[in-house]
């Protein structure tokens, strides 16, 4: 068998592990929008909630949650909620993004993540993914996939998040 | 350099690890069983991937461990493999260590991993994260008027296993910057890049030309081509490498519409560092998706228009029409239609629904039709159903005229948000699938591969997958990245953990 565990790599990574969670992050990463221009995470939160969802032009399930994300942007942003569509399609499918977002009347801001990284940087592997964020940065929900009531569980909880 | 990233870490976590945060994710896979006609059949292995990174405000440390075990010889490893030490403040951003970083539109470098997923090539038989990254620095200042981009790194050739060593595994010296200007939405260019090995050294430039109308239309255009002292540098005759690729994307409503064209000859730099827009529609549907043309970089041309209209209710059309053509010795033409509909028959159902036409005379296949239908439907409370067709035909002129069918059946149950068993039956009478290499005979007939996937999200943070049966392998396109799949055999357990 083939090893390269060094005990310097060993070091490295109990070290991380030492690194122990005292405070929440706020996101930092700066994506450019469907009209090229660069947008901060900073900019666009919510006052209370940040509602993130990765999905792609390819992704069939996102087709289905994108409408009803789009209605639930337009009851909670007078609320302090925010919400962020962050595509991660590559180069490939760039060109369709546009004209995809704006076909479903899709109302909040929408940024590219075309290398994965914010992606890969919050842990997310499949998509749609959706994320909730406070105020102060600190993930509150994961929510991986996309299925008949998820809807309704997603909402539930941003109203639980609300209420706290 | 992953001595100084050791002292770094050393350095900055005793001030900050009260201040900091901790996050990170694992991916473990357990796989029992083997390829199909492979012994032995009962073969037991399993990866991990864990990914820890550490931030404090605008400084970021991340390490990925990833090991495999196999009782295959040779094929198991235990790796330290990606490092990255990143700085961000406002428009600057600073990377050293392993990094993914596009210029341009991909055309001349593109770094790319896909979350989530495990490589695996037949020739090793080691499991792996699928990732071309880069081993360098990379530095970024993004100006709402100015931007700049440097990079240098050597580029990893994914398709060889960490049991290679890594000399072999990053052979491409990569080193090129872009910069442009921005004004009223209007963005103009320029990326210079040089890529060495052991075997050539070529340098590029390419020209970038992009913009908007805000909300109506948006337009990009990339002309990349290499710097060669006995060629022009707008020369696009056969000795020339260059590539040319520009969009059009305009939205009226609910209609939506964009147009791609694509030229590139000699456009395969190294081992692959470059990976231009391909102008060809990625399927998510099993028999589309092994079918998808992937562009011949030697000599590659076409279109490709899409339209979107959303209707009122949330019904979806997608309409596509592709053209692609390559000459090699002879002309060779990829030319696909495709339609797609989605709406809701009833308030408990959603009904997808699409048809195909494709011809593709590199693979020799004339005419391929494909059809198929996705149904979902709400049973009760948070319970639904789903039901997955696909018939694909092709006509296949090789040696002599075939004409087989592709099959996929899927059935599954779903709690929302977190339970999904889904039954899958694919079926095929190709002969390249058929034929089972460990007999003299040539096998006809028709080869089913069945099985059972079953997902539970135990909670937010942790997913647990099973599947057990036979799994269907071939081409695979996801996230933009064609790759090849193995067919499996036997029973597969995934744990993704997140923290």
């Amino acid at each position: 068998m083939h090893f390269v565990f060094e005990k310097k790599n060993v070091v490295a990574v109990v070290l991380l592990l030492l690194a122990a969670v005292l405070h929440a992050q706020e996101p930092v990463f700066r994506l450019r929008d469907l009209d090229n221009q660069w947008q901060e995470y900073a900019d666009l939160k919510g006052n209370k909630l940040t509602v993130v969802d990765f999905w792609a032009t390819w992704c069939q399930p996102c087709v289905r949650s994108i409408p009803l994300l789009n209605k639930m942007a337009a009851e909670y942003t007078d609320k302090g909620v925010s919400f962020i569509g962050v595509s991660i399609d590559g180069p490939r499918n760039q060109s369709k993004i546009l004209p995809f977002i704006h076909s479903m009347g899709v109302t909040y801001p929408v940024l590219r993540d075309v290398n994965s990284e914010l992606m890969s940087e919050l842990g997310v592997t499949a998509v749609p993914t959706l994320i909730v964020f406070g105020s102060d940065g600190e993930q509150l929900y994961f929510h991986e996939g996309f299925r008949p009531g998820d809807e309704a569980i997603i909402q539930k909880h941003i109203e639980k998040f609300l209420s706290d | 350099m992953l001595k100084w990233f050791i002292i770094f870490l050393l350095l900055l976590f005793p001030a900050t690890s009260i201040y900091g945060q901790l996050t990170g994710n694992n991916l473990f896979e357990y796989q029992f069983g083997n390829l199909p006609y492979t012994d032995p059949s009962d073969l037991s292995s399993h990866y991990d991937q864990l990914n820890l990174g550490y931030r404090y405000k605008g400084l970021k440390a991340t390490v990925r461990y990833e090991h495999f075990l196999s009782q295959n010889e040779g094929s198991s490893y235990a790796n330290l493999s990606q490092f990255q030490v990143q700085y961000r403040k406002e428009k600057l951003e600073l990377k050293i260590g392993n990094f993914n970083e596009t210029l341009g539109n991909g055309l001349l470098v593109r770094g790319y991993e896909i979350p989530g997923s495990v490589f695996e090539e037949e020739a090793y038989r080691s499991r792996y994260g699928f990732y071309r990254d880069m081993l360098g620095f990379s530095a970024k200042y993004s100006g709402d008027i100015w931007y700049f981009q440097a990079l240098r790194g050597k580029s990893l050739v994914n398709t060889l296993p960490p049991t290679v060593p890594v000399e072999e595994r990053r052979i491409d010296l990569v080193e090129g910057m872009e910069t442009g200007v921005s004004l009223y939405y209007q963005t103009l260019g320029l990326i210079l890049m040089r890529n060495s090995n052991p075997f050539e050294k070529d340098y590029f430039y390419s020209l970038l030309f992009s913009g908007s109308l805000p909300g109506l239309l948006s337009y990009n255009f990339e002309y990349a081509h290499n710097l060669a002292e006995d060629l022009p540098v707008f020369a696009m005759d056969e000795m020339s490498r260059f590539g040319m690729y520009g969009s059009v994307s305009f939205n009226l409503g609910s209609f939506g519409m964009s147009f791609e064209y694509k030229n590139y000859h000699n456009l395969l730099i190294g081992t692959g560092i470059s990976d231009p827009p391909t102008t060809v529609r990625e399927h998510k549907y099993k028999v589309l998706n092994r079918s998808i043309h992937v562009p011949q970089l030697v000599d590659e041309s076409g279109i490709q228009l899409e339209g979107y209209y959303t209707f009122n209710n949330s019904e979806h059309l997608v309409v596509n029409y592709t053209r692609s053509l390559n000459e090699f010795f002879e002309e060779y033409l990829f030319s696909e239609v495709f339609v797609e509909y989605s709406f809701y028959p009833g308030h408990k159902s959603n009904l997808t629904i699409f048809a195909d036409y494709a011809s593709d005379e590199f693979k020799s296949e004339d005419t391929r039709y494909a059809t198929g239908t996705v149904w979902e439907y709400s049973v009760a409370g948070s319970w639904s159903t789903q039901l997955h067709l696909e018939y694909q035909f092709i006509e296949r002129e090789f040696a002599e005229r075939t004409t087989m069918h592709n099959g996929v059946v899927i059935l599954g149950l779903s709690k929302s948000p977190g339970l999904t068993v889904s039954m899958v039956w694919e079926l095929s009478n190709d002969p390249f699938l058929t034929d089972q290499p460990d007999t003299p005979d040539i096998e006809n007939g028709i080869r089913h591969w069945p099985g059972v996937e079953a997902s539970y999200r135990i909670n937010p943070t942790n997913t647990i997958s099973l599947f057990a049966g036979k799994r269907r392998g071939g081409p695979a396109c996801t996230s933009g990245i064609c790759y090849e799949v193995l067919d499996f055999e036997g029973v597969e357990i995934r744990l993704k953990t997140k923290f």
